[in-house]
């Protein structure tokens, strides 16, 4: 039960349900929301993530919307790496508190190694 | 010489004979002029003085020689018999008299004798005036060309003021008028009466009635009446349209002021060239400006200040502007625009003293708004004036037009470069789902959950590239139908239950209502397309509300209504949800690229049907397709 948990905030099922399958194979926990709002929602209600994977472009509540709201709450010391399809959007997610951004299409393993380097990063400074 | 001076005659005839009568002789020579004495019988008797040589005749021959026969050898005319015989009468008298180059003032009289006083012949005196004859017949011709030029210079000026174009006044320093030529009456339409009882201040009164600004006019004559010594030329504007150039000097006589001299010019036609000319050059430079509505303030704002006192712009277009501008912003004249209403036609109505014209803008067939202006009444240049309000109408509709197409090519581009925003995202994401899914198959864990994804992305990337093949060929017209014979109903069947997983999480419940077997001559495929679209966005924006789908027939044409009280479209976004790369909701909050009803309108297009939308934001939105039931039909 120490493996730690990422928030997967993504519209698109399958790649949701194929990420999730995928960390889980890695030793992840996740937790999965289709949007901006499902994410706070489920922030609120499901204990801390280690880390939000949040894709940018989403219907009801966007990424950067979700970062801006965030901000105000008392997860917002939790690191957030953004994944958008275009450089526009990776902008607009540091802007807003993103710690980082992955441009789609994503390769896998680079996303790991991302989300351990930044575990990493949060447990030394932890 | 009534009374004889007995000492002088007796010295006349005493002198010539003696010694002192020779000195006499010979002084009296040196003199210019000559005495005589004759007898009854008109002999000449004495002479003394300068004669011979004007006579031709010796100082010898000339003694006792009769006056008669001297003057015989003179002509006719010679004057001197009768003055010798009228002294013989007892009468004086004196004439001129010419030899050769020279004139003499003669003097005739009695030569009286003895105690009775009995005339005994004549004595005359000659005096030489030639040099006053000469100074008098100097001064006269000088007089009689002098006499001769003034003539003609009065003459000059009455031909040069009445051949003038200007009307032309002259008044004294007091205000009365002093001259004028016919022109200054035509011009002013002044009645020669009027302008014959010469009274400045009725001319003034009369005249200040046709102007457009008389307050201004009286006030600048007073002005210039206070100083006499200033020259001024302005323009008077006149409530028909009429412009004279006025123009005003003093009039002096040495250096002293007399009066004023005032000169009209009609210019109407050259200052309406002129200003038209210019108008129409500021116009087309103010409409050179992409801000179109920006431009219309500055032309209304030309146009007042050159041509009419009002001048407004109704724009046809969704921001329905208004723009209007008067002269004077205290007139009430700009309320009576509300009087003409907006129609395809010229409109022309009189108020008063004024007048309003009003025309259409139209740009390629079609109105994109009104110009109206308000002016002085002048039916005689109303063509001339309908002529330029066309003309500047035309230059802004075409300006409006520019903007428009410029706005809605921007427009354009931008959707464009959404879509292409909105296309690379959605091929994006299966493209990830797979990576993932292929990833997640290395591991050999939930090896078919990862094949199912694989599967349905692989799907999913096929339906978006068909979209985007569907696209171009829509673009280009070139969407190839398989006809054969279809059941409507059928086939909305099919595509109700191929959602139902999507139905079911967006919370929504679909209802068939109408014919349950509908035949008609259509492409399958592009039929199960259209349904497809319609349904699912139904299904997307119908936020989980019940949805109702209607298949009926009407005059032979299959009708399909689909719907859903979801969020509905604006109305402003109405006009456009059939145009590829535009979507009525904010593009990043739902997915798919958008072309769903671009796709629908062209299919059904094709088909020779049509496609409706009626909608109102937040109740719902209703999709009507009609379609012949045989293509062509």
């Amino acid at each position: 039960m120490n493996d730690p948990l990422l928030m997967l905030v993504e519209d698109d099922e399958d790649l949701r349900e194929a990420m999730a399958l995928v960390f889980e194979a890695h030793g992840f926990r996740t937790i999965g929301a289709s949007d901006g709002l499902e994410a706070l929602a489920k922030l609120e209600s499901n204990g801390r993530p280690a880390l939000i994977l949040l894709d940018v472009r989403m219907p009801r509540m966007n990424g950067v919307e979700f970062l801006q709201l965030l901000s105000g709450t008392p997860r917002a010391t939790i690191p957030v790496l953004a994944l958008t399809g275009d450089s526009g959007a990776c902008r607009d997610a540091i802007n807003a508190g993103a710690v980082g951004c992955l441009q789609k299409p994503i390769d896998p393993s680079r996303l790991i190694d991302a989300i351990r380097a930044q575990l990493g990063t949060a447990e030394a400074r932890a | 010489m009534d009374a004889p001076r007995t000492e002088e005659e007796g010295a006349r005839r005493a002198e010539p004979g003696t010694e002192k009568g020779d000195e006499l002789r010979w002084l009296f020579r040196q003199l210019p002029g000559a005495a005589w004495i004759t007898d009854r019988d008109l002999q000449v008797t004495e002479i003394i003085g300068y004669v011979e040589g004007n006579l031709g005749i010796p100082h010898e021959q000339l003694i006792g020689r009769s006056v008669s026969r001297i003057a015989e050898t003179r002509g006719v005319s010679d004057p001197a018999t009768a003055a010798h015989v009228a002294a013989l009468g007892g009468k004086a008298s004196s004439f001129r008299y010419r030899l050769g180059i020279r004139w003499y003032e003669v003097h005739v009289e009695p030569l009286r004798a003895g105690p009775g006083g009995d005339i005994v012949g004549c004595i005359g005196a000659a005096v030489d005036i030639t040099t006053r004859v000469e100074l008098e017949q100097r001064a006269a011709a000088s007089e009689a060309r002098a006499t001769q030029r003034q003539q003609r210079n009065i003459s000059l000026l009455e031909a040069t003021l009445e051949s003038t174009a200007d009307g032309i006044l002259v008044v004294d320093r007091h205000g009365k008028v002093a001259a004028y030529n016919r022109r200054f009456l035509s011009l002013w339409g002044i009645e020669p009466e009027m302008a014959a009882r010469g009274d400045d201040e009725e001319l003034r009164n009369f005249v200040r009635g046709q102007l457009a600004n008389a307050n201004g006019f009286m006030s600048r004559v007073g002005e210039l009446y206070a100083e006499p010594a200033r020259e001024v030329l302005d323009v008077l504007e006149f409530k028909d349209g009429r412009v004279f150039e006025r123009y005003s000097r003093p009039q002096c006589i040495e250096s002293e002021i007399v009066g004023r001299v005032w000169s009209f010019r009609d210019v109407t036609e050259r200052d309406r060239l002129l200003r038209h000319a210019v108008t129409l050059a500021e116009t087309s430079r103010l409409l050179g400006s992409l801000d179109a509505a920006a431009a219309l303030e500055s032309v209304a704002r030309l146009v007042v200040q050159r041509l009419w006192l009002v001048c407004s712009f109704d724009l046809l277009d969704e921001t329905a502007r208004k723009v209007v501008v008067s002269r004077d912003p205290k007139s009430e004249l700009g309320a009576a625009l509300a009087m003409a209403p907006a129609t395809t036609e010229i409109q022309v109505r009189e108020l008063g003293e004024h007048v309003l014209l009003k025309l259409p803008m139209r740009a390629a067939d079609r109105i994109v708004g009104w110009i109206t202006v308000i002016g002085w009444l002048r039916p005689a240049a109303r063509v001339r004036d309908l002529a330029l309000l066309e003309e500047i109408a035309a230059r802004c509709a075409v300006a409006l037009e520019n903007e428009r197409q410029y706005r809605a090519a921007r427009a354009e581009i931008r959707a464009r470069e959404e879509f292409l925003a909105v296309a690379s995202h959605e091929l994006r994401g299966p493209i990830a789902a797979i990576r993932f899914a292929v990833e997640g198959l290395r591991s050999g864990k939930s090896t078919d959950r990862f094949l199912d994804i694989v599967d349905r992305e692989e799907h999913r990337m096929e339906r978006l590239v068909d979209e985007l093949l569907d696209l171009g060929r829509m673009r280009a017209g070139e969407l190839d139908l398989g006809l054969e014979t279809v059941d409507l109903a059928d086939g909305v069947r099919e595509v109700a239950a191929r959602f139902e997983v999507e139905r079911v999480h967006a919370g929504s419940t679909i209802e068939l209502r109408g014919e349950t077997r509908l035949w008609g001559h259509w492409d399958r495929l592009r039929l199960d397309q259209v349904v497809t679209n319609l349904v699912s966005n139904a299904i997307k924006f119908g936020n989980g509300q019940p949805i109702v789908v209607q298949i009926g027939v009407h005059d032979d044409r299959a009708v399909l209504t689909i719907t859903d009280q979801g969020i509905g479209i604006p109305d402003a976004k109405l006009p456009t949800i059939f145009e590829p790369f535009e979507r009525a909701v904010p593009e990043r909050h739902y997915g798919g690229l958008g072309l769903g009803l671009y796709i629908v309108r062209s299919i059904v297009t094709s088909l020779g049907g049509t496609v409706e939308v009626h909608s109102t934001a937040g109740d719902g939105t209703t999709f009507v397709v009609t379609l012949p039931r045989e293509v062509g039909v």
